[in-house]
């Protein structure tokens, strides 16, 4: 049994690639801006690792992010302790497999921001992203560990 | 009535965000209001303005509410101002007022603060806890000895355990429980207590008049609940007929510890650190149910299996046969198709696939039941487990899908190394033998809305991987064999791979290789391989798959996409509970004295605390009784986590926890050292108690849980599922 | 597959002997009757209107919303814009000045803050007379949250707007 819409009307219309239901969508709006990460980072540790507490050099962060201009990392941090960030990021091919191995460093630093702080680093800092895979490292160099909550928002457009 | 809670917190920094997280997937609407520090001259900021803790304003306010939910917690029972702003809220117990719900509440004599001890009530009817005076006042629980940490703060392991038996519902569970604890420092050597009741004050509310919708005694006292009574008599550990764990003062419920207090965070549906998981979630749902919340959602609960079929050589303590290790695993399928008919429930199994093709190794189901290096009585076994499992697939209770260790180069799942060598397709269908077909994407790749007219040669294919669409040309092809070495990072490869796996299904007999309607499977090394396998696997049908966070472990180089949900396919979370890590091959027992490294349940999940199983399994018989509880209550509160707060998939691997079941009565009740396996160890059946455990708990949260599928799960995932 | 044409009466007619089946298709053919929800980008200079209303403003800092909880925010769902601009008018005959802040902060797909408290984003101090109107332009978008606060030694009457925009420029 085919499903059949009247259309114009007074035509019963088959469904088909050539006369497709016609529907609005509903409920559903592509927006600006998607959050792609809520983490907290466990800073008490030493040694490198990213917001999700890896320690595989080759293991983005973030995945499938081709489609934004840039991620803006938002940060809170409970602790002063210095602390040394990097931001890696690297393209794939269209299969999702990165093109090579290694990383492009996008940006270095001593991470922002006192105790009980609020903060941001847009990534990358000037011009746009659009990369697929992002790698967000951090260390605490000295001083006592804290925690690092972090929330990633990729934006379009 | 619109389902509304109030959420008491006085630290936005130290709120853990599984509150929320659990509320949300349940369709409970709920209020964060701040407490501005934790003394009983607090002033709660809420939307409507910020009230002192003891003004009518603010418990006019709390009346729109099902109930107000106290958030805060101490580590220790020398903490002096935790949640002092709550005293007053004792004392608000007409109808109007909501249920306020304490868990781990602080309530200890340590408190100096006069507003707090002064507006306590005289007719409480716990014995309010002294940290000078442990004994007096509190029940060491579980043994009483101290975590190597703190218990409040146990994740994906290190549970205490219990037995709850609960009045009203007249049921047991294993469920962990935390009253209070207690440590020189809030990080260290911390042991968990019970609460000691006060009978004489509890007779007299017992036997007063109350009415409050939440009262369904219709008195102002009731024992909630209490830790069971052994059922064995070599189980020594008891309490006193005054210790409870759950009480109901009027409308006010004391409880145990449920979500800890630290800054954890979920990361959308995605969970990556053991110990950021909540084991003791069971006391959230329970309270908010004997609070009369009624969610808008019930939870399922599912359970899936990996390798139905697969075996070890026969080794050492055990010795058990290919013969033997096939009957007990036949054994539990029997009963997990039972249970799963009777409570109208799937349980998913993915099936160990390529045994037929690429490897001769008897550890896979094909040559389980083929190859002739497995003892033919062993096959006939094997080939009986098949039929059962082929059965369940078509009747709805034992779904089965693809499961395929032999992708890789490594024995893990999709996308294992970038070139699997020697790879061995199938024959037949679209991408198997002698079909002529690529096996990696082309040399060129150009998006067809700006490639040049006349540049394609006419053997280009288009190559749709989500939103990228491209036209191919210069492909690597198989040629007419069926052996090649086959690069795995491409669609092309993920095809071959997932037909080839599809085929096996077919030939054993399924009619499918996505567990029948679920169009679901749950991946080997919960490796999902990434975009090109997504793609590949909603190109044959499927819904979902379950995957690891790192989906192409161990090459590492792909994470799963922010909100695991990639172009409406699902990438459920995966909680695996086996009584041993993979690195340990089978488990010796809940607990084994000779074990290797992780090799038994309470190594692998940390629950020998203060060496309080492994100084005395041998001599203590209590012990094992000690070792179940844990096990089950560690369990049990991971598979919980997995249902309400990731919404992900639960399993076990019924063939590595299957020898240290009893011969003569595999499917019988854990009886400590009354009913023993081969090696005079206590026998346990892994399947059979997770799944009569996790019962009684559904049975308790009747409007909260109920037994479901992956589905449901991935309908769930859909409904409440933010972006 | 193809069209016949029909009257009302004789659609009718079948539908009751032949209601629209439910077919089985993998895949059903349709065509989004919206089409601007199709489009792959966005108007670049795209403007919301995110609040607008009078503050009763005096010696307490308040939010636009008038409340004196720090908790609390003025606008919510402010993710998607990169600038929000803060434009009103101060009423009031004396010659006082209008303290005004400006706070953010982040929040989990659950709406609950990272953390406590909130980011200073700016402090500002608008002279009246002459300049009884003000703009403040808040560069720092994104955020989710934001507090906008107000405080003068005298009591007055703040009427504003706060006006986001999403779509950037080249820097």
């Amino acid at each position: 049994m085919p499903v059949r819409f009247l259309r114009n009307a007074s035509e019963l219309a088959d469904v088909s690639m050539e006369s497709p239901l016609p529907v609005q969508v509903a409920n559903a709006k592509p927006v600006p801006a998607d959050t792609l990460l809520v983490a907290t980072t466990n800073m008490f540790l030493s040694g490198e690792r990213d917001l999700l507490g890896s320690t595989s050099t080759e293991l983005p962060t973030l995945d499938a992010c081709g489609q934004y201009r840039k991620l803006i990392w938002f940060y809170f941090r409970d602790g002063a302790a210095p602390t040394n960030y990097r931001v890696l990021a690297r393209a794939t091919d269209h299969n999702g497999a990165p093109l090579g191995t290694g990383w492009q460093e996008l940006a270095t630093g001593t991470l922002p921001g006192g105790a009980n702080s609020w903060n941001r680093i847009d990534i990358p800092a000037s011009g746009d992203g659009y990369y697929d895979q992002y790698r967000i490292v951090v260390e605490r160099t000295s001083g006592s560990g804290y925690s690092l909550i972090n929330k990633i928002v990729g934006v379009r457009g | 009535m619109t389902p509304k809670v109030c959420l008491i917190t006085s630290n936005l920094t130290r709120f853990n965000k599984a509150w929320t997280q659990t509320l949300r997937h349940l369709g409970i609407d709920y209020t964060l209001c701040i407490a501005t520090s934790g003394s009983a001259s607090a002033t709660i900021q809420t939307p409507q303005g910020a009230f002192a803790a003891n003004s009518p304003d603010l418990r006019g306010y709390f009346r729109q509410f099902d109930a107000v939910i106290l958030c805060d917690h101490a580590l220790t029972l020398s903490e002096t101002a935790v949640i002092n702003y709550s005293v007053f809220w004792l004392s608000w117990n007409d109808p109007e007022d909501p249920a306020f719900l304490f868990f781990n509440p602080h309530f200890s004599a340590a408190i100096t603060e006069s507003a707090y001890n002064s507006n306590f009530p005289s007719d409480f009817p716990i014995v309010r806890p002294n940290p000078s005076d442990l004994a007096g006042t509190l029940y060491a629980a579980d043994g009483g000895s101290p975590s190597a940490g703190n218990p409040l703060l146990a994740g994906g392991q290190s549970a205490r355990g219990a037995c709850i038996q609960f009045l009203a519902e007249n049921t047991r569970a294993h469920v962990m429980t935390v009253c209070n604890a207690h440590g020189a420092s809030g990080f260290v050597n911390v042991v968990p207590y019970y609460w000691k009741l006060n009978p004489a004050l509890h007779s007299t509310l017992a036997s007063t008049t109350y009415t409050h919708r939440v009262a369904r005694n219709g008195k102002a006292g009731e024992i909630v609940a209490v830790p069971a009574p052994p059922t064995n008599t070599e189980d020594t550990e008891t309490y006193p007929s005054d210790c409870v764990v759950a009480y109901r003062y009027r409308n006010i419920f004391w409880l145990p510890h449920t979500i800890r207090n630290l800054p954890d965070t979920v990361n959308l549906l995605s969970w990556y650190l053991v110990s950021n998981w909540t084991p003791m979630l069971f006391w959230l749902l329970y309270g908010l149910q004997i609070a009369g919340v009624r969610p808008r959602y019930r939870l399922p609960v599912q359970m899936e299996t990996d390798h139905p079929l697969d075996s070890f050589a026969s080794t050492a303590p055990f010795n058990f046969s290919y013969l033997q290790q096939m009957q007990m695993i036949l054994a539990q399928y029997d009963y997990m198709r039972d249970f799963a008919r009777g409570k109208n429930t799937a349980v998913i199994n993915g099936v160990r696939v390529g045994g037929r093709h690429r490897t001769t190794s008897i550890t896979f189901h094909w040559n389980l039941m083929y190859s002739t290096s497995v003892p033919a009585e062993a096959r006939a076994v094997a080939q009986q487990v098949n039929q059962l499992l082929i059965a369940g697939h078509r009747e709805g209770t034992l779904p089965c899908g693809v499961h395929d260790h032999t992708a890789g180069n490594f024995q893990g799942g999709y996308w294992l190394g970038d070139v699997r060598a020697g790879f061995r397709r199938h024959s037949g269908m679209r991408y198997g033998a002698p079909n002529n077909v690529p096996i990696n994407r082309g040399r060129c790749c150009v998006a067809p809305h700006v490639l040049p007219a006349g540049v394609a040669p006419p053997n280009a294919l288009t190559v749709q991987v989500g939103d990228a669409e491209m036209v191919e040309w210069d492909h690597t092809m198989s040629g007419t064999g069926d052996t090649f070495d086959l690069p795995l990072g491409n669609i092309h490869a993920a095809r071959i791979v997932i037909e080839s796996e599809i085929e096996e299904m077919l030939a054993l007999g399924f009619p499918d290789g996505y567990c029948a309607g679920h169009k679901y499977t749950n991946t080997a090394a919960n490796a999902s391989g990434g975009e090109c396998y997504w793609q590949a696997l909603k190109e044959f049908g499927f819904r979902g798959v379950r995957s690891a966070s790192a989906c192409n472990d161990p090459h590492r180089t792909k994470r799963v996409v922010a909100n695991r949900l990639w172009h409406g396919f699902h990438l459920v979370a995966d909680i695996g509970f086996d009584l041993q890590a993979s690195g340990a091959g089978y488990t010796r027992g809940l607990y084994y004295p000779n074990s290797p490294t992780e090799g038994d349940g309470v190594r692998h999940w940390q629950l020998d605390h203060s060496s309080d199983i492994s100084s005395g399994w041998t001599t203590n018989p209590a012990l094992a009784w000690r070792a179940y509880r844990r096990v089950l209550c560690q369990g049990i509160g991971n598979w919980l986590f997995a249902t309400a707060v990731v919404l992900g998939g639960f399993y076990i691997h019924p063939y590595t926890n299957s020898m240290i079941m009893s011969l003569s009565d595999p499917l019988a009740r854990f009886d400590g050292w009354s009913k023993q396996n081969v090696i005079g160890e206590p026998h346990y059946c892994h399947p059979v108690e997770l799944l009569e455990n996790m019962d009684a708990v559904v049975r308790l949260l009747p409007e909260y849980l109920y037994w479901g599928t992956i589905t449901d799960v991935m309908d769930h995932r859909e409904r409440v599922m933010d972006g | 597959m193809s069209a016949e044409r029909i009257t009302r009466r004789e659609m009718l007619k079948r539908l009751i002997v032949a209601p629209i089946g439910a077919a089985v298709l993998t895949t059903l053919e349709v065509r989004q009757a919206s089409a601007a929800t199709m489009q792959p980008y966005y108007d670049p200079y795209f403007v919301a209107v995110l609040w607008e209303g009078r503050t009763r403003c005096d010696s307490l800092w308040r939010s636009l919303k008038g409340d004196v909880a720090p908790i609390l925010p003025a606008v919510q769902g402010a993710t998607p814009y990169d600038r929000l601009y803060w434009t009103g008018y101060a009423l009031g005959s004396a010659p006082v000045n209008v303290a005004m802040r400006v706070w953010a902060r982040a929040v989990d797909h659950n709406g609950v803050p990272l953390g406590n408290g909130w980011r200073p984003i700016g402090q500002a101090t608008i002279q009246t007379p002459p300049q009884r109107w003000f703009r403040v332009e808040i560069p720092e978008g994104h955020w989710d949250e934001y507090r906008l606060e107000v405080r003068s030694a005298t009591p007055r009457l703040v009427y504003s707007r706060v006006i986001a925009s999403q779509g950037y420029w080249k820097e």
